[in-house]
């Protein structure tokens, strides 16, 4: 695999920069697993929380006044569905970790969550505002408003979700090794350069 | 005047905070304790002897914390320590309860009893979450029932939410007809000297009827959901309710005492026994009776709980000491001009609609100086009645909407890891008109009874 026994990378995202397919490439040319969307399989099966509701609250975050937390039998209960399901999110990343498994991972605060690993790489993936919204418009068939209304809103629920559960800011050059645009490099050499880093910190 | 402001500021940011939801609710009452004990009592009030009051550990060490003859102990002002220990040594009782699978049992005993018909088991647990939150606390009593109703669910093929939701309008209003059924209650008891008689015989009527009123309400709201039974379910599939227990000796004594609390906590108006006493005995019992589980046990105590009514009490006790309940007393006397019935259908009803929104916990703390006072300065106003209306304000307020109790917050967290999320909209649309029903009955009993 590499110098390193275990390879933990976080790569938050702006919506449209193409940072999802970043990561998958990076963990094919690493060989280690990539954990998004398709954790949720395994958690369901794993918390025994119906995949359905898992997808409609998958990296999302509520009106926090809606819900609330309370104390029953020495533990924390919440009826704040997005907070349950980051929670399992979390305890399941925090395990995959643990075990010892090398992975890249796709927003889910993993810069946060997994801080206390030395091997954490924290990247973020931003974009020009016009390649984001070309971006969109030809994957998900939107026009231009739509694709730029559809940008601000994932943008702003991942913001969200990032700060609930980061002490740092979602974006914040602070947070993160390193900040690529891709709109010029695309994706796959997008990916190269930040396999290139990884070699230059002597990771792999 | 400066202490009176710092007071109302920390009261308030410890409510804004509790709502944010973002650190543990102890650690914010904490901490706002601390704040009123630096700057209300010690920079502002420079006044050790209402710190003092305010801490309230002496009244620990008087045997009328223990025992009392005649009318119920009632606390003074700041930490009430009879609410704090009567309800740690329930928390140990019921964990003990819990560990050999008492509730589970109970559940599918009566779930089998009555042939596993969805209908009946909508009804029946119904009563049994009333009956049960009349004794223990309503979180506990949702926690194993909702459990096991999204397991009979998926066994009987049927929607849980509609019996969830049920049930727990149930605990709530099992909870506002006895002393020990609710925080709120287990405060105003000991606040103001009532036993669990007090309670029986004039929030439990009208839960009791409330009951009745509510069973019915649900019955037509959710009968069509129960009314198809799954003709393909396999009943020898479902488990025996003797394969729920645990630790069978354990569970026998377990039981005894559960029943040694129930009639202690009936009968402690004639034995003088406190509440206080009562939690320590049942919480010493069940540790006695189980040495290999101590530990295991007293994980199970919600500890932080304990250390948020000790800050809550505290913040409020800041409030008293100032003399700003004492204003808004003031205030509400004036607004109903001295008429007792507006005073009544103003405290049921504000605590009814804010206790749907807010914890109510914090809540009556708050107002049972406020209601003192307002009997004080009102001629002909009896502060039973006006403890009457904020406990049926309070708890049954709560079932209004998923947040206004601890317990709903339990049942429809359990709902919605199952898979079956209850969004505000369907829980309001049954629950809503169900606490405004109750609410309204509430107050016409407490007008024709008691004004």
């Amino acid at each position: 695999m590499g110098k390193s026994n275990q390879i933990l990378i976080s790569i938050s995202r702006k919506y449209g920069s193409g940072g999802h397919d970043i990561g998958k490439k990076l963990s094919e040319m690493l060989g280690i697993d990539f954990i998004d969307r398709n954790m949720l399989d395994g958690m369901s099966e794993e918390f025994g929380i119906d995949i359905d509701l898992l997808k409609k609250y998958d990296e999302k975050v509520v009106n926090p006044f809606a819900y609330r937390t309370v104390q029953a039998m020495n533990t924390s209960i919440t009826n704040n569905p997005t907070k349950m399901i980051a929670h399992a999110q979390h305890e399941y990343i925090i395990r995959q970790a643990k075990a010892g498994k090398s992975f890249v991972l796709i927003g889910r605060a993993g810069d946060e969550i997994l801080k206390d690993y030395p091997y954490l790489v924290r990247f973020f993936i931003t974009g020009e505002l016009d390649y984001r919204i070309r971006r969109i418009m030809e994957r998900r068939e939107m026009n231009e408003k739509d694709a730029k209304a559809a940008i601000r809103r994932h943008d702003r629920s991942r913001r969200m979700y990032h700060d609930t559960y980061s002490e740092g800011r979602w974006g914040d050059a602070d947070n993160y090794e390193m900040i690529l645009s891709s709109s010029l490099l695309g994706v796959d050499r997008s990916a190269q350069v930040l396999y290139d880093y990884l070699k230059l910190r002597d990771i792999i | 005047m400066a202490a009176e402001i710092t007071a109302i500021i920390i009261f308030l940011l410890m409510f804004i905070l509790i709502v944010l939801d973002r650190w543990e609710h102890y650690i914010i009452t904490l901490c706002c304790a601390l704040g009123t004990i630096i700057l209300v009592f010690g920079i502002e009030m420079r006044d050790g002897a209402a710190l003092l009051q305010t801490l309230n550990v002496s009244s620990i060490f008087t045997s009328d914390f223990w025992h009392v003859s005649g009318r119920g102990a009632s606390s003074s002002i700041g930490i009430n320590w009879s609410t704090i220990i009567f309800i740690a040594g329930m928390m140990i009782m019921v964990a003990g309860m819990a560990r050999v699978g008492f509730f589970q049992w109970l559940c599918m005993t009566l779930a089998r009893a009555i042939d596993y018909k969805p209908v009946r088991i909508f009804i029946v647990f119904m009563i049994m979450s009333f009956g049960l939150s009349m004794f223990i606390d309503s979180i506990t009593v949702i926690l194993f029932l909702a459990t096991v109703t999204i397991e009979l669910a998926q066994l009987l093929s049927f929607d849980p939410v509609p019996m969830i939701i049920s049930e727990i309008f149930c605990a709530n209003l099992g909870g506002s007809a006895t002393m020990c059924g609710d925080p709120p209650n287990i405060i105003i008891g000991t606040s103001l000297g009532f036993t669990f008689f007090d309670f029986l015989t004039n929030t439990g009527v009208v839960s009791i009827i409330a009951l009745v009123i509510t069973v019915f309400y649900f019955y037509i709201v959710y009968r069509r959901q129960f009314r198809t039974q799954n003709a393909n379910v396999d009943y020898s599939k479902l488990p025996d309710p003797k394969t729920m227990i645990t630790d069978r000796r354990g569970f026998i004594i377990s039981a005894c005492i559960f029943a040694l609390a129930v009639v202690l906590l009936i009968t402690h108006g004639s034995t003088g026994l406190t509440v206080a006493f009562i939690g320590v005995l049942i919480a010493c019992l069940t540790l006695v009776t189980a040495p290999k589980h101590v530990k295991e046990i007293m994980k199970s105590v919600d500890f932080k709980t304990l250390l948020f009514f000790v800050g809550l009490f505290v913040v409020v006790g800041g409030l008293e000491e100032t003399g700003v309940l004492e204003t808004v007393a003031g205030f509400i006397a004036r607004v109903s001009r001295g008429n007792v019935f507006t005073m009544v259908a103003i405290i049921i009803w504000i605590s009814g609609i804010a206790s749907a929104f807010i914890d109510n916990i914090p809540f009556s703390a708050t107002m049972i100086p406020i209601i003192k006072a307002l009997a004080r300065v009102t001629p002909g106003v009896n502060v039973d009645v006006l403890a009457w209306a904020l406990s049926i304000g309070t708890d049954i307020g709560g079932s209004a909407t998923p947040i206004g109790a601890s317990a709903n917050v339990v049942g429809t967290s359990a709902s919605t890891r199952a898979g079956h999320p209850i969004s505000w909209g369907r829980y309001c649309k049954a629950a809503a008109p169900a606490t405004i029903l109750v609410l309204a009955f509430s107050t016409v009993f407490i007008f024709a009874r008691y004004l």
